[in-house]
């Protein structure tokens, strides 16, 4: 009698000991993952942000050769405006917080690649250092972006699938994991300005 | 006896399904990018532009760079790019061969030499570590300069040469190499060595406390020393290996055997595993 009372109190020490392991695996798990997602979301933040950066020099420098197109790069200005006034909480990537920031920033690529467009008239600003440097400066922005971009949707496809999975998902809910949003691929979005030489 | 010899059986199945599970993946990213050469080189001609003394050449040279500065500058030339732009295919040489070190101080210089009806195309895709010492605009400079003028004339190896003294000149002092981080490496081999040791101690001391109180197990207990001290031996190799195939750091350990090409003549050790973000750009000729 007293012998299977101690096996019981094993048995329920082993299930107990099972379930804690199995849930604080679980649980770090989701953290190591959720803080991956809100880094490579860091880096997305920054590669945008280092495009914005180079926005007001580039408008300057088109602005001294080509005074007539003061409506594109009225619209660059704005976009740029709007885009940056636009920021995600990192720690919920709320799927729609996230399609209205690529919203605007794809608003203020369109933009860029118009003015890119227009600026082929100019063969004095086409010829002019400053802006070359800008060019090529803003063409390796625009693979950064998308590579970012890339490696954050990566992230957070991991992250999703494995708060998702049962029996994960139990904890995931208990703990309040959220699925976060991803970057989707719009028509045109992929196409940024791209830069000829 | 038996029970054991099943346990190590289910053990090699385990590993044999966690090895083609790994080889899977691997294999899932190179349906574009050719495969990561091995043995391992810096200077990988798929399109053969270069002869092969060019080839020699810039390899020697690149190995040295690697060597003094752990910088890893990566010459890769292709026929064809496979419907990708030539960033994208050199980003993802870049990130998938882990060309750089843990500074992801790598950089690629992709060439697709120009045909009759295709323009060339060339990419320089420098790693995170890299992007303050070749900047967008030095790396434009690059191209533009010292690159395809040479390519015009039809003199690959120039315009490859041009741009690998240009990116050795702009990075040097930015990353010390591991040329004399010998110690380091002899520091660590003792750690493990100091780890190892520590771990058959308390092993040895388990099983003697299991063989005191248990007279009727004297037998197993035995064997069981003996398959740690095998699992012990085998790590322990599988470890030095390792350190020989220097600091790759990525998932693929069978880069190992990289260790015995190129010898006393400081042959290239293999990629450390950069990571890259995109920074460079490409130009058409």
């Amino acid at each position: 009698m007293k012998k299977k009372g101690l096996i019981t109190v094993i048995i329920i020490v082993v299930v107990v000991l099972a379930i804690y392991a199995w849930i604080k695996g679980s649980y770090n798990g989701m953290v190591q993952r959720q803080e991956n997602v809100e880094a490579q979301w860091a880096q997305v933040e920054n590669v945008y942000q280092r495009r914005a950066d180079l926005i007001p020099n580039l408008v300057a420098t088109v602005k001294g050769y080509a005074a007539h197109e003061e409506g594109t790069l009225t619209a660059v200005i704005e976009a740029r405006a709007k885009a940056t006034s636009i920021t995600v909480d990192p720690s919920e990537l709320d799927p729609e917080d996230i399609a209205r920031f690529q919203a605007a920033q794809d608003q203020l690529s369109g933009a860029l690649s118009r003015l890119l467009v227009s600026v082929e008239q100019y063969p004095d600003l086409k010829a002019n250092e400053n802006f070359l440097a800008l060019q090529s400066q803003l063409e390796g922005t625009e693979n950064r972006i998308t590579v970012e971009r890339q490696k954050f949707n990566d992230a957070a496809r991991g992250y999703n699938q494995y708060i998702r999975m049962f029996p994960r998902n139990i904890i995931a809910n208990m703990f309040d994991f959220e699925k976060v949003g991803y970057f989707k691929a719009q028509a045109g979005a992929e196409t940024a300005p791209k830069v000829e030489f | 006896m038996m029970m054991k010899k099943h346990k190590t059986t289910c053990w090699d199945k385990a590993c044999l399904v966690l090895t083609g599970l790994l080889l899977l993946t691997n294999l899932g990213f190179a349906q574009k990018i050719p495969a990561r050469p091995n043995p391992p080189r810096l200077v990988n001609d798929f399109a053969d532009i270069l002869t092969d003394r060019q080839e020699n050449a810039l390899e020697r040279k690149l190995v040295a760079y690697s060597d003094s500065t752990s910088t890893q500058i990566c010459v890769v030339t292709v026929t064809s790019l496979d419907g990708t732009t030539s960033d994208d295919f050199a980003y993802q040489i870049g990130e998938k061969w882990g060309v750089g070190t843990k500074n992801n101080n790598g950089v690629v210089i992709l060439v697709k030499p120009k045909t009759a009806d295709e323009l060339g195309d060339v990419s320089i895709q420098v790693g995170y570590g890299m992007e303050p010492y070749v900047t967008d605009a030095v790396n434009y400079g690059i191209r533009t300069k010292e690159m395809i003028p040479a390519f015009k004339e039809g003199d690959y190896y120039k315009g490859i040469d041009n741009a690998v003294n240009a990116i050795i000149g702009l990075a040097s002092g930015a990353y010390k190499g591991n040329k004399y981080a010998k110690n380091d490496d002899s520091d660590d081999a003792l750690g493990v060595l100091v780890v190892f040791l520590a771990l058959i101690f308390v092993m040895v001391l388990i099983s003697a406390s299991r063989h005191g109180g248990n007279k009727g197990g004297k037998g197993s207990s035995g064997r069981k020393l003996g398959f740690w001290e095998g699992l012990f031996l085998g790590s322990m190799m599988s470890g030095g290996n390792k350190h020989r195939g220097s600091s790759w750091g990525g998932s693929s350990g069978s880069w190992g055997g990289g260790s015995s090409w190129g010898g006393s003549s400081g042959g290239f050790g293999g990629f450390g595993g950069g990571h890259f973000g995109g920074g460079g750009g490409s130009s058409k000729w």
